[in-house]
């Protein structure tokens, strides 16, 4: 049943509930803070600045309570680019002292160096933002993205809709995926074969399964239209929300945490120039 | 065909802060020709339950065996389980997607690689016993009303000719009269094709008027599984279980509290009236 483990597989953009400080952070700073720390970690110079990074993440990861199962399963889709990073850097930057050396390839201090930076930064990178979609649900993740492109509005950017047509996409992914497995499983019970065959005449057999499921978005996409005009949804302006994005001590705990980062990579940066 | 779960348990997300044990050590036996109601609060595990019957689910542990064969031991059987067992979804008007009535219903049997003659038969046949015009045949099933798409549905089910039938709440958004259909039809496909039918309702007067026993689960366990009669006399446990009984169970409880006690096993109308009749005098013409 191939298809159905893939789906069952699919976390809703991967959020863990949690209670810690972390979570309660507002989104906006969240969001703020981790895109500073995908620019910071390219500032980083020697292994001691990424040592650092490293305590720092791992530190954050602990106040989160997240499991590290869910860290490293984030890490599997880049496992093989790593890799490959890694290979590639280590052979191909020409450099002093080589420990082997035939025709262009060459094994250099300053190749092993160069790859295992490059190696770090993109697995600290893909750390950081899982972090942030870990402990931040997706709605507050919309929401925070909409105020902070609000001020693109003033030049014709639709943060409001943009937004909305976000929250309702998520809103929505899990209904869909419940109504593919429940049609799928429908039409596997009246013998319908989803897995076996030539690729022509598989395509063929997943009509059974997307014409129904296209039915029945449209339907909800009628039915979700109507619901909104109903309660004279207009658009975004003039618009208030019930829940009030708002900044708190955790957010000022969340700061000054990060502030102590920056001011070792500094540090880091000025003693490795 | 009989069906057997043997300490069946079903853990959806396993390892996930979503993780639910929604099927709790489950051991059963359900008869062969037996018209089974399962009831239960919802989110008890009912649809979980049935949908290990066909191999749909497989046990997180435990076995499900079907006429002695385990469905899970065998890839092969797989094919041959899924030709006897027939799945009703809820909702099942959804899965329809042909352009005409014939070709949707014909879609089961043409998966079982029957002859062109035999499809064709058995289509009139699965329509004829859902009470469906021979005229619909060529028309969309997405122009049809509701209740006739349902039909078509369960026809699309029946043409398959399974051994057992599992119905997810059939009568779930059907009009009374619709509803009445629907049971009339299922009274008599059970009657006619000799079929085990587990149905799922959360409408005791739909079960206590059809099936020859009641499961109710809570929790993801079977807490009751014995006869109508003797489920709905248990008027408060199941209450508890936040679980109604039937109309007649409560006009026998309303007539308690007037001094007049019928045996709470009595189910139907009819019999009501025949037991008032012969214990309380009165005429019988009335
Ligand atoms: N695909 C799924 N993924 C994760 N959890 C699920 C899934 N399907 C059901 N569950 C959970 O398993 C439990 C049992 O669900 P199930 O659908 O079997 O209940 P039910 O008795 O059929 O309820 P209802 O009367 O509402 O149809 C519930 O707690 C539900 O949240
Ligand atoms: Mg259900």
């Amino acid at each position: 049943m191939g298809v159905m483990i893939v789906l069952k597989n699919i976390t809703l953009g991967q959020f863990f509930p949690g209670s810690s400080i972390v979570h309660k952070m507002d989104p906006r700073i969240k969001i703020i803070t981790v895109f500073l720390f995908i620019v910071l970690i390219f500032f980083v110079k020697s292994f001691y600045g990424y040592l650092v990074v490293a305590v720092f993440v791992a530190f954050v990861i602990m106040t989160t309570k997240v499991p590290i199962k869910y860290i490293l399963r984030g890490l599997k889709p880049i496992f093989f680019i790593v890799i490959i990073t890694f290979v590639l850097n280590t052979l191909m930057t020409p450099g002093d002292d080589p420990y082997f050396s035939w025709k262009f390839i060459s094994i250099t201090p300053k190749g092993l160096k160069q790859a295992s930076f490059l190696s770090i930064r993109l697995v600290l990178l893909v750390i950081g933002s899982q972090i942030l979609t870990l402990t931040t649900s997706p709605l507050g993740l919309t929401d925070g993205i909409e105020q902070l492109a609000g001020p693109l509005k003033k030049v014709g950017f639709p943060a409001h809709e943009m937004a909305m047509m976000m929250t309702i996409a998520l809103r929505f992914i899990p209904t869909l995926l419940n109504e593919t497995d429940r049609i799928m499983k429908a039409q596997i019970s009246r013998g319908a074969d989803f897995e076996t065959g030539s690729l022509i005449s598989r395509a063929r057999n997943l009509v059974p399964l997307l014409v129904p499921l296209f039915v029945s978005a449209f339907r909800r996409a009628d039915e979700l239209a109507l619901a909104m005009e109903a309660r004279c949804y207009q658009g975004g302006t003039g618009r208030t929300r019930m829940k009030v994005l708002k900044m708190s001590k955790y957010d000022i705990y969340g700061a000054l945490a990060f502030c102590v980062l920056i001011a070792l990579i500094v540090l880091d940066y000025i003693l490795a120039a | 065909m009989s069906i057997h779960f043997e300490k069946l348990s079903h853990v959806y997300m396993p390892d996930s802060p979503f993780e639910t044990k929604a099927i709790d050590d489950v051991t059963l036996t359900i008869n062969d020709y037996e018209f089974v109601g399962l009831i239960g609060h919802t989110g008890s595990g009912k649809t979980t339950l049935v949908q290990h019957i066909n191999a749909l689910l497989k046990p997180t542990t435990g076995k499900v065996i079907i006429d002695s064969l385990d469905i899970n031991s065998d890839k092969h059987a797989l094919k041959e389980l899924r030709k006897k067992v027939g799945f009703v979804f809820q909702y099942p008007e959804h899965q329809l997607f042909e352009e005409t009535v014939e070709k949707d219903i014909a879609f089961g049997p043409k998966n079982l690689k029957l002859p062109k003659e035999e499809i064709a038969i058995r289509v009139e046949q699965a329509m004829e016993l859902v009470g469906l015009e021979p005229e619909v045949k060529l028309r969309s099933p997405f122009e049809l009303s509701g209740g006739q798409r349902r039909r078509v549905a369960l026809a699309g089910v029946i043409a398959m000719r399974p051994e057992i039938l599992i119905l997810d709440e059939p009568t779930a958004g059907l009009d009374p009269g619709g509803r009445d259909a629907m049971l009339l039809m299922l009274k008599k496909m059970h009657k006619k094709e000799k079929m085990t039918v587990i149905m799922i309702s959360h409408y005791m007067d739909e079960i206590a008027a059809l099936c020859s026993k009641v499961l109710v689960m809570e929790k993801g366990k079977p807490v009751i599984y014995d006869e109508p009669k003797k489920v709905f006399a248990q008027g408060e446990r199941l209450a508890a279980m936040g679980l109604d009984v039937p109309t007649t169970t409560k006009l026998i409880i309303a007539l308690e509290k007037k001094d007049i006690n019928i045996p709470k096993d009595i189910l139907t109308l009819k019999e009501i009236h025949s037991y008032i009749a012969e214990n309380y005098g009165g005429d019988d013409s009335a």
